[in-house]
């Protein structure tokens, strides 16, 4: 008898779900505001990434005018270069850490968009491969080629300019670590055409909230991995040459921010259904903003005691945690089917 | 500074109090609870925070209107020592008790049929990453208004909340616990978080009634807890081993919320898992640095797994393996920890294998876990298949409706299960078969890709689709193979074969005795030697059928068992062909005979002389009928019962009319050309016995597997011949067949040149004769 009840329980699910499916086609509209984020942000990447070729393209011409040596531009020309790095580094900013990490959580989370991730952000070298392995190949101005050394941002550009990666740099007589310049030209240009095609197809896109919805599933659970990777960081006194140009805390808070930004667009739609469950999203939300802003404070005032750090983490992984259910449950309530 | 903001935002917990409505209450409360384990972490403890404490628990009081949820909320807070380590075991306690308020609150509010208030209590509750809460939500928003719904939907809300919690008190612990072993632990830490940890275990027991349909009890583990919180103010170095006490303790207090084919199925996966690790390690670390980071993190992974599973199984074994549990709990989590932590030290494979070695021995021995499932090894094979065929079509579902994280588990469940079961058997017969099907769940290869690499990349559509048709055309090449080494008609005549041959060995020997022995006068010795044969064919029945008992009872070690059989009946069989191509074992077998019934006839009237004679018939008979039941076994393990039988049968029937044709007719046989041709029947099923023994030896890992570059070879050689296309497949049966045959021409060049040298010296006699003669 009980079993019986149980499986009626479950018929009236699937039925309600059927029927729910149907009316969430009508909610296409909702995930326009996403839409409308996505290309206003992307309109701005843009632009950075244009100017970052028009940059490193002044760099390379630089530097080939002096014999093509970075050390002899530097010493020829310092305030110049040290101009122009300077600018590429605030392009960079732009395209990526202001840019590129607040629609990370789109991009990243809807299917007919992921693979421009692992291209520009997440993916990783061939040698750490074989999963995620970002299909980049560069071919220099000298015809060298640099073949799957990981996602453009994080594995060539940042740590490029930022004298992160030997192979891409040269130190000048004072230390100083130059970028060189046939690695970011190249790179610049392909940044540049990948950019333009992502604005392409996000463009073609079909916003859904079942998107949205399944960008959130996807996407939320990475914040945890990200504090635990903030965790180990500050454990660490080694420090790769990636994650140089700004606070790692500055790319959850990019990722959460599109989260944010994809959840007050089914808002309504789901406080119809479950005004409790809206409410403690949306706070959700809220608190890991509050919660990054925390250990931003945090890390500014100085040194964090290594037991400060486990619990600021373990905080961290139970609000974000919570989340992940909570966006399932909205998107249930809503009669929406989750990807992801 | 930091005290002074913690003591506003009580303040503001209790200023708003009444004002805002229970989600922001619990928001605050939250809030300050996390700023005051800040503060104490952070050193920054001060008395007044342990006042602050109390007076918010007073305050959310109001908020609290369940009787039993009031009951618990308003529980007095640890007493003791009124430092910091007291604040953060009232903090862990209080964390673990909002938690408790809301889940009765809910389950009170839903059964009062005040739906908007179960889902505000509801939305407070913490969740586990990964926690499936689907299912409450719709039944909140479908059901929760109805009244006839209203005990299931709250015996679902109890159960989901119970899973909840408890598994947050698994994942916490395991943190707890990585902490520790990583020296990052504080005395604060370890009280703060053992005390939620311990809270959130002692689970209502109104709520756990209502979850298992049963009085369920909650953990005891008082004690261990205490010595726990102790040793942390102690900072004693005893801390790993009451950890470890303390979780054992813990685990086997939950309640069991899993089915018999729960627990099954957990027991199967917790070995598959660990025998998986040292490969997966192997694969992923090599002197200490990580070469393949996917597969070191598969070796992770997998040990996790292993030790949530064995947590599941904790509550379980409480009821049905108490003694063990009570006898090698503690050596099971402690090993398992030491393999989690060698695992993150990337030590030498020898360490990680010797902890897994450990574990499985422990699981296996004491709580008599068993990989293999139950039944024939065909069985095993069909049941693998159509496992692996089910969950790869779950799989491609979950991926096609873009649930990728399902969909790879799926797989995994899908590999996990063809890896051990299929792979294992097909790697002897066809290596390349065998590699081939394994990266179609994997990488793939010449340019197609495998599963993982589909899902992982998120391919959709055909291409998706392709990628799991390969694994299944694999998955069924490879079955074919493995089902045609073990075919019921294969195995049926290979008896027969047996029967026939060692029938007609015994029909032979019996009749070559019974020759000198015609005539009436001999009529009682024929007599009592036809009782020993009759009773060998029902000693021969007998051991068939206790070898049979013996070895299902030993079932567990599946191939193990069967490469030891095996290594018996090539034995067995190298004697036979001894005997055939040297004839010392013919002519010593059947003079020993004759002497027996001679001497027999010589006491024609003592008690002794009559068993004598029923030995002699016996003796002949049995050897023949041991040897068959040996041969049998293997054949049983690969091939079931029912072929067997019907071999058996029509080789009975073969040799039940030449016997009657040799006995009753009183034919006379040519046994000696008929021994050469059961020789020739000898050396072949050595040889294809050999074969398969190799085959067997590598599934187990008794043999290396070294395929041989672009030989192919149809699958009719390795069932009829036991060739399969590896070195170690063709070098060993052949150099057998060599040997064999090389005693042979040795036997027959030694005879003829005796035969020579007997002439030569006849004939150099036979001069000396003349010579003397003349």
């Amino acid at each position: 008898m009980v079993y019986a009840r149980s499986l009626s329980i479950l018929a009236v699910f699937s039925c309600s779900l059927a029927l729910s499916n149907l009316r969430a086609a009508d909610s296409a509209a909702t995930a326009a505001s996403v839409k409308t984020y996505l290309l206003t942000k992307l309109e701005k990447i843009q632009a950075a990434s244009e100017d970052f070729v028009k940059n490193t393209e002044a760099y390379a011409a630089l530097v080939s005018e002096n014999g093509g040596a970075v050390e002899s531009a530097w010493k020829a020309q310092p305030e110049k270069v040290e101009k122009l790095i300077a600018t590429m580094q605030e392009n960079y900013k732009d395209m990526d850490s202001f840019g590129y990490e607040t629609i990370e959580g789109i991009v990243a989370g809807v299917p007919s968009m992921a693979d421009y991730d692992i291209y520009l952000d997440a993916g990783v070298p061939a040698s750490e491969g074989p999963d995620d392995v970002a299909p980049v190949v560069l071919v220099l101005d000298d015809g060298k080629r640099v073949e799957k050394q990981g996602a453009l941002f994080t594995y060539i550009i940042e740590p490029t300019l930022w004298g992160g990666e030997k192979r891409w740099s040269v130190t000048a007589e004072n230390g100083k670590s130059l970028p060189s310049p046939g690695i970011l030209v190249a790179a610049a240009r392909d940044v540049n055409k990948k950019i333009g095609e992502l604005v392409a197809d996000a463009k073609a896109w079909n916003a859904s909230v079942s998107d949205c919805f399944g960008a959130m599933v996807v996407m939320t659970p990475t914040l945890s991995d990200y504090f635990e990777d903030w965790k180990e960081s500050r454990y660490s006194e080694d420090r790769s040459g990636r994650f140089q140009a700004v606070s790692r805390v500055s790319d959850m808070r990019g990722i959460m921010g599109s989260c944010q930004v994809m959840y007050e667009a089914v808002d309504k739609s789901v406080a119809e259904k479950d005004k409790a469950l809206a409410k403690s999203v949306t706070s959700g939300f809220k608190e890991i903003m509050a919660f990054l802003d925390k250990i931003d404070d945090r890390e500014k005032q100085g040194e964090i005691k290594g037991a400060e750090i486990d619990e600021l983490a373990t905080q961290a992984k139970e609000k974000t945690d919570k989340l992940v259910p909570q966006i399932e449950q909205s998107a249930a309530v809503s009669g929406v089917k989750v990807s992801g | 500074m930091k005290h002074f903001l913690t003591s506003l935002a009580f303040a503001a917990v209790l200023a708003l109090n009444g004002l805002a409505d229970t989600i922001d209450d619990s928001a605050s409360l939250q809030g300050a609870f996390d700023e005051a384990l800040l503060d104490i972490h952070g050193e920054r403890w001060t008395p007044a925070l342990a006042g602050n404490l109390l007076a918010a628990q007073a305050a959310f009081t109001r908020s609290v209107t369940d009787p039993a949820a009031r009951r618990l909320w308003e529980l007095p807070l640890p007493a003791g020592t009124g430092d910091a380590l007291q604040t953060a075991e009232s903090l862990g306690s209080l964390q673990a008790r909002l938690q408790h308020v809301a889940g009765l609150e809910m389950l009170a509010s839903q059964r009062a049929g005040q739906v908007e208030t179960a889902r505000e209590w509801r939305s407070i509750i913490k969740l586990p990453k990964y926690a499936n809460s689907v299912e409450g939500a719709l039944a909140l928003q479908r059901l929760g208004a109805s009244a006839t719904q209203r005990d299931e939907v709250s015996r679902l809300l109890a159960r989901e909340y119970v899973i909840w919690q408890l598994t947050r008190a698994r994942e916490k612990t395991d943190a707890l616990m990585r902490l520790v072993q990583e020296g990052r632990s504080t005395a604060t830490l370890v009280t703060a978080r053992a005390s939620e940890i311990q809270g959130l275990s002692e689970l209502p027991a109104s709520l756990l009634q209502m979850a298992t349909n049963s009085e369920s009890s909650v953990p005891d583990a008082d004690t261990n807890f205490a010595a726990l919180l102790d040793s942390a103010r102690k900072n004693s170095a005893d801390m790993p081993r009451l950890l470890a006490a303390w979780r054992l303790a813990l685990e086997c207090g939950y309640p069991n919320l899993l089915t018999p084919e729960d627990v099954e199925r957990r027991e199967r996966i917790v070995l598959k898992l660990l025998r998986l690790i040292p490969m997966e390690y192997q694969s992923g670390v090599r002197d200490g640095e990580v070469t393949i980071p996917i597969e070191y993190r598969e070796a992770k992974t997998f040990t996790i797994q292993a030790q949530q599973i064995v947590n599941e199984l904790m509550p379980v074994w409480r009821e049905t393996k108490s003694a063990a549990l009570e006898k090698s709990g503690p050596e099971l989590l402690s090993t398992m920890e030491k393999l989690e932590l060698a695992i993150n030290r990337k030590v030498a494979l020898a360490e990680v294998e010797a902890l897994v070695k450990t574990t499985g021995s422990l699981l296996q021995r004491e709580f008599g876990l068993t990989l293999k499932r139950a039944g024939m090894s065909s069985d095993v094979v069909t049941e693998t298949v159509l496992e692996v065929r089910s969950l790869l079509g779950q799989s491609l579902a979950a991926a096609q409706d873009n649930q990728w994280r399902k969909a790879e588990q799926l797989r995994l469940d899908a590999y996990i299960n063809f890896d051990l079961e299929i792979e294992a058997r097909t790697l002897p017969r066809d290596p390349s078969l065998a590699l081939r099907a394994e990266r179609t769940f994997l990488d793939g290869g010449h340019g197609q890709l495998g599963i993982k690499t589909a899902l992982d990349s998120r391919v959709t559509g055909e291409e998706l689709t392709a990628t799991y048709r390969r694994a299944l055309t694999a998955l069924e090449e490879c079955a074919a193979l493995v089902k045609v080494g073990l075919s019921p008609t294969a195995a049926a005549i290979s008896t027969v074969l047996i029967v026939a041959r060692e029938g007609l060995e015994a029909v032979v020997i019996l009749a070559a005795l019974l020759a000198g022995l015609r005539g009436p006068e001999n009529a009682g010795i024929r007599h009592r030697i036809g009782v020993g044969a009759w009773l060998a064919l029902a000693a021969s029945a007998a051991l068939f059928a206790v070898s049979r008992t013996l070895l299902q009872g030993l079932s567990r070690y599946g191939e193990t068992l069967e490469a030891v059989i095996s290594v018996i009946a090539v034995i067995s069989l190298l004697m036979v062909t001894n005997w055939v191509f040297h004839k010392y074992y013919w002519t010593g077998w059947n003079a020993r005979l004759r002497d027996l019934s001679k001497s027999a006839q010589g006491k024609r009237d003592t008690r002794w002389e009559n068993l004598a004679l029923v030995g002699v018939g016996f003796m002949t008979i049995f050897r023949e009928g041991f040897e068959t039941t040996l041969f049998m076994q293997s054949l049983i393990l690969e091939a079931g019962m029912r072929p067997v039988l019907i071999g058996l049968a029509i080789g009975g029937l073969l040799i039940g009319a030449l016997g009657f044709a040799v006995f009753a007719i009183g034919a006379k046989l040519p046994y000696r050309k008929m021994l050469v041709v059961t020789g020739v029947l000898v050396v072949f099923v050595l040889f294809t016995f050999l074969g398969s023994t190799v085959r067997i030896f590598q599934t187990i890992g008794w043999l290396p597997v070294h395929p041989i570059p672009g030989l192919e070879l149809p699958s009719w050689t390795g069932v009829w011949l036991g060739i399969y296309p590896t070195w170690e497949g063709l070098l060993i049966p052949f150099g057998a067949f060599a040997y064999v045959g090389g005693m042979w021409l040795w036997v027959k060049f030694a005879a003829n040149r005796a035969r020579v040298r007997e002439q030569a010296s006849a004939g150099e006699n036979r001069n000396k004769l003349t010579v003397a003669t003349t």
